[in-house]
């Protein structure tokens, strides 16, 4: 089956005053119809880049599409005019976006309902009326009881948890096919977080949604995504599945993640990565997780290219080349 | 496979480096052009002011009577008579009662062409009022064949070498104005952020009411009060001070602001748990972190001293002769008569206009360099 | 009290923005916390946002007053109640109380060095000479694990797990006894959490340190902590041992955050049990229990008087706010206990 988003190579450059920031290198994956990617990383790594290449939000004259293509459906999105008919169509329309602090993302001077409502027209050609009897529909499936009277309020009578349903409403409201989630819980509450994860799982259920969840955090993807990609310094380091990535993460930069995440009951000594991720200006030539990992050799020191480990994992590691693999 | 190790990929041009703050303010500055020739031009103004003495060809009372409002004199390099030269040369101007309007006309003397010679001794004068020195940028060598950019005014002197004089009281007038506006507005905006309580509704409240007069009466009515009998630079010292008082309650309001967001930060806190002092919190802490601001306001506040201290001296409440300034010599053109018949009496306006729009852009581009990483 | 008691926490009360003589005004978001700390232990401060975790650690600071109660600090020469201690004295205690802040990019002052930065608190206090100040910054940059050549360098050209540890060197300055530490690691790389972790325990054992240790995240908790206490809208839900807390959780709202937890059992992610409702606002004035609108196993009672912290009938160690804590049986925090059903 034709995968609803496919990313083939994409480079995006940043042309700042201090010089080239390679902020996303030659990055490949795909999503399929009903299936939710997770995309891990720290800071820095690129994570949210890629899904403002995806929307064509990169802030304009700074950020550019290097090189690659971005298939959406068939149409390659990288190609398109960002202000174009067909770019805003996707975007908010077939592509939906919610945002890491929902404060910023809505509008303090106009009621929540409203701004459903403008979001419902831009995309369909429904009267004010029906826009508005469908936002607060979607507001009552989005979990905010009295959905009539909480149409009327603004964004600040909303408490956190209930600002990121709002968005939520929002972007569901053109029926999109692709939700794209950057770090929709970082803001919120433990409590909270697991109420907007079961949230969006329902939904993209409901829907036959496809979901790309932004997150720092293993563990949330590791309850809601089917298949994951790590990336580190603007590269995919590993692709692999929820499932597996716990038990036998194939990268070190992964492996090394998950050793220094302290969990209940976890009593042992924390293992963290050696190092700090470094910053723009000190990018290391070759892998960029070598300088921090144990497991360096001296070819880690030129780009490794992805190795297939089986059907549903890769890796970008020297460890998996078949040459290396027998000299050591 | 081990030589990948040791020829790594060079670093691609242009890639990403760290930059100091300070580069990357610079950068940013110097990316507006605007900002950057509004510097030069004001660098270019304060020099000539206040080495008027060299820059002006004639002192500032040095007037000839029988060229009382004589127009600019025509500066040429090619002419039939003399032939072309590649140094400039200028005519005697002689005055003419016109046999049908009886008023002066002047014209130039074609017979003879006088050369305008650079670094030329002339009229003695004393640097910064301190070092005598006679030396002057550009003249010609016959007195009375003067060479005059911007024409003369009603005793004959030449209106060039006076904007020039004039610029020493209206450029600086705007610097001390600000300095002293920029110690009282950021002591007393600090000190009524951080206190807060009675000190600063006391102090808002009084603010509130020196913002309520409209600004000129309050300026000609504080001028007012300076005695007449004053030696002029009390009367200058006196402007600057009513300048400043006026206009610190801008500034104290932005760094009141400031302040109540700065002393909730987690590096004041953590000053104040480690026991810090209020002074020097105030001292290490708030002042450092307000600096960029508080220049940017006050370049910002210059423009509007100069302008507050011509309004004053058009009127005739400011500097009083003999002392100049560009406020006082445009009350030469108080007349309609003036401006119609001798239109180069406005050049002074030219440079109060000058000096107010390359301050304001200087303040944009400061304003765009403090904040380097947006 | 015990000997080894160094700060004893009673009745500590704080309102944000009350009228002095309107009763009940303002935002209650402390309220009536008591609590002891044993010299060398770690306690943790555990809560969602808005339950005053952060608000109780910069009581202790001193960085807010209290409105109400006592915090008896047992400093080098007697012990002193902070609540009350006048402008000299703070001054005098500050040298044994410290604090680690959040956000290492806000903590920091960008104008000023590391250098300055770290040698900051001893200036304050008047300690050492010039030299000894610089030998004292450099040795402490080399024992959180940056280079001494930091000292001249700027915070933003450090990344922010160095910054942090710049927060820890300045921190112990002034060899305090006390720290606070208000989310020291949450806005850190996971990568660089462990490291941070890692070395505020390592610190502790060397220098016999005592930490208030404000937190959000579980994990992080279970990890450093000896006690832990567990906040909801300003009051004590549950005071426990670590080991007890998780093992026979006494709070339903402690289960409720233990089921909120991501965890993976058995090889699998367990499904996250959902607590309905969102923490409300604090209000001033309020009657019983402060979790009643969203605990499963609410009762009138519950709705009416708010439940004073004691000791559990089930382990005397543990003290718990709950009316029904000693006839709930809440499992542990692998083994969640049978479906919630109403109290007999």
């Amino acid at each position: 089956m034709k995968p609803l988003l496919e990313i083939n190579n994409l480079s995006t450059h940043y042309h700042l005053e201090q010089g080239l920031l390679r902020a996303v290198e030659n990055v490949s994956f795909q999503i399929a119809k009903g299936e939710t990617l997770g995309v891990v990383g720290e800071s820095g790594c690129g994570k949210s880049v890629t899904a403002r290449s995806i929307m064509r939000l990169l802030p304009p004259r700074i950020g550019r599409i290097a090189e690659g293509e971005i298939l959406f459906n068939g149409v390659d999105v990288a190609r398109l005019d960002p202000r174009g008919t067909e770019m805003r169509d996707i975007r908010g329309g077939q592509i939906g976006m919610i945002f890491q602090e929902p404060m910023t993302s809505l509008n303090p001077v106009h009621t929540i309902g409203a701004q459903i409502v403008e979001a419902i027209r831009t995309h369909s050609d429904l009267s004010k009326a029906e826009a508005m009897e469908k936002a607060v529909m979607l507001l009552d499936r989005v979990g905010i009881n009295q959905p009539e009277q909480r149409a009327r309020q603004y964004p600040h009578a909303f408490s956190g948890g209930m600002r990121q349903r709002a968005m939520i409403a929002m972007a569901l409201s053109s029926d999109p096919a692709l939700l794209i989630a950057d770090e929709p819980t970082t803001a919120v509450d433990v409590t909270v977080e697991a109420q907007i994860l079961d949230l969006i799982a329902e939904l993209k259920a409901e829907r036959d949604m496809s979901v790309m969840l932004i997150t720092h955090d293993l563990n949330v993807v590791g309850e809601v995504a089917d298949r994951l990609i790590v990336m580190y310094l603007g590269r995919v380091m590993e692709t692999t599945t929820a499932a597996k990535v716990f038990d036998a993460p194939a990268h070190p930069y992964t492996k090394g993640l998950l050793e220094s995440l302290p969990a209940i009951g976890r009593r042992s000594r924390l293992k963290p990565i050696k190092g700090s991720v470094p910053g723009p200006h000190e990018r290391p030539p070759g892998c960029p997780f070598a300088p921090r990992c144990d497991k360096a050799m001296a070819i880690c020191q030129t780009q490794p290219p992805t190795f297939r480990i089986d059907d549903d994992t890769s890796a970008a590691c020297w460890l998996y080349d078949d040459e290396v693999r027998h000299d050591g | 496979m081990a030589d990948a190790a040791t020829n790594p990929a060079p670093a691609a041009k242009g890639d990403y480096r760290l930059l100091s703050v300070r580069q990357l303010m610079w950068r940013k500055f110097l990316n507006n052009r605007l900002a950057v020739i509004s510097a030069l031009v004001l660098i270019v103004l304060y020099l000539a002011t206040i080495f008027a003495g060299f820059t002006a060809p004639y002192g500032p009372q040095d007037g000839v009577s029988r060229l009382s409002f004589a127009p600019p004199t025509r500066v040429r390099f090619c002419d039939e008579n003399a032939g072309c030269s590649l140094r400039p040369f200028v005519y005697a101007t002689t005055a003419e009662r016109s046999k049908k309007t009886f008023l002066l006309e002047f014209v130039e003397d074609r017979s003879e062409p006088h050369y305008i010679y650079f670094f030329e001794r002339g009229a003695p004068y004393k640097i910064v009022g301190l070092i005598p020195w006679d030396m002057h940028l550009f003249k010609t060598r016959n007195d009375d064949a003067r060479v005059s950019l911007l024409g003369h005014d009603q005793r004959g002197r030449d209106l060039f070498s006076r904007i020039l004089y004039g610029g020493q009281v209206s450029l600086s007038v705007g610097l001390m104005g600000v300095l002293i506006l920029v110690i009282l507005g950021s002591v007393i905006g600090t000190l009524s952020g951080y206190y807060g309580g009675w000190f600063d509704a006391v102090t808002q409240r009084f603010i509130e009411t020196l913002r309520v007069f409209p600004e000129i009466p309050l300026w000609m009515a504080l001028s007012a009060a300076i005695p007449p009998l004053w030696p002029p630079e009390w009367v200058y010292a006196g402007i600057v001070v009513v300048l400043a008082f006026l206009g610190w309650t801008g500034l104290a309001r932005e760094v009141r602001g400031l302040t109540l967001s700065l002393k909730k930060r987690d590096f004041v806190l953590a000053a104040q748990a480690s026991g810090a002092s209020t002074g020097r919190i105030v001292r290490k802490h708030l002042i450092p972190n307000m600096m960029s601001h508080i220049i940017v306001t006050a370049t910002l506040a210059i423009p509007v001293t100069i302008l507050g201290e011509s309004a004053l001296s058009f009127l005739g409440i400011g500097v009083r002769p003999p002392m100049m300034s560009w406020g006082l010599l445009l009350s030469d053109a108080f007349k309609v008569q003036v401006i119609a018949l001798y239109p180069w009496m406005l050049a002074p306006a030219g440079f109060i206009l000058i000096t107010v729009l390359a301050f304001n852009f200087l303040g944009d581009g400061l304003r765009d360099m403090v904040d380097p990483f947006s | 009290m015990t000997d080894d008691t160094i700060l004893s926490v009673a009745d500590l009360s704080l309102r944000f923005g009350a009228k002095p003589k309107v009763k009940g005004s303002g935002l209650l978001a402390v309220n009536k916390v008591s609590f002891d700390l044993k010299q060398g232990e770690t306690l943790s401060i555990v809560g969602e946002s808005g339950s005053g975790k952060t608000t109780i650690g910069r009581c202790i600071a001193r960085l807010y007053a209290p409105s109400q109660g006592s915090m008896v600090f047992q400093a080098k020469d007697g012990p002193v109640d902070l609540a009350t201690l006048d402008k000299a004295g703070l001054r005098k205690v500050r040298r044994e109380i410290q604090m680690l802040f959040q956000d290492p990019n806000a903590s920091l002052n960008s104008r000023m060095r590391i250098g300055e930065i770290v040698a900051e608190p001893l200036e304050i206090h008047g300690i050492g000479t010039k030299a000894e100040r610089i030998e004292r910054v450099r040795s402490l940059l080399e024992r959180v694990g940056l280079s001494a050549d930091a000292v001249n360098r700027y915070p933003h050209q450090l990344s922010g797990g160095q910054r942090q540890r710049v927060g820890i060197a300045r921190a112990l300055t002034i060899s305090p006894r006390l720290l606070i530490c208000d989310e020291p690691v949450s806005a850190l790389d996971v990568s660089v959490q462990a490291q941070v972790l890692n070395l505020l325990g390592d610190l502790q054992k060397e220098m016999g340190l005592t930490y208030i240790f404000v937190s959000h995240d579980l994990g992080v908790v279970d990890y450093i902590s000896d006690r832990i206490m567990v906040l909801y809208l300003g009051t004590v839900m549950e005071l426990a041992t670590r080991d007890d807390l998780f093992a026979a959780p006494a709070h339903p709202y402690t289960r409720a955050l233990l089921d909120a937890m991501p965890a993976r059992v058995g090889g699998k992610h367990r499904k996250r049990k959902v607590l309905s409702g969102e923490i409300g606002g604090p209000s001033g004035l309020r009657k019983g229990c402060v979790f009643a609108g969203r605990c499963p196993f609410a009762t009138d009672i519950c709705r009416t008087h708010e439940p004073e912290l004691r000791p559990w009938r089930r382990r005397p160690e543990t003290r718990v706010a709950c009316h029904h804590a000693d006839d709930l049986d809440l499992g542990s925090y692998d083994q969640p206990p049978p479906e919630p059903e109403s109290l007999p």
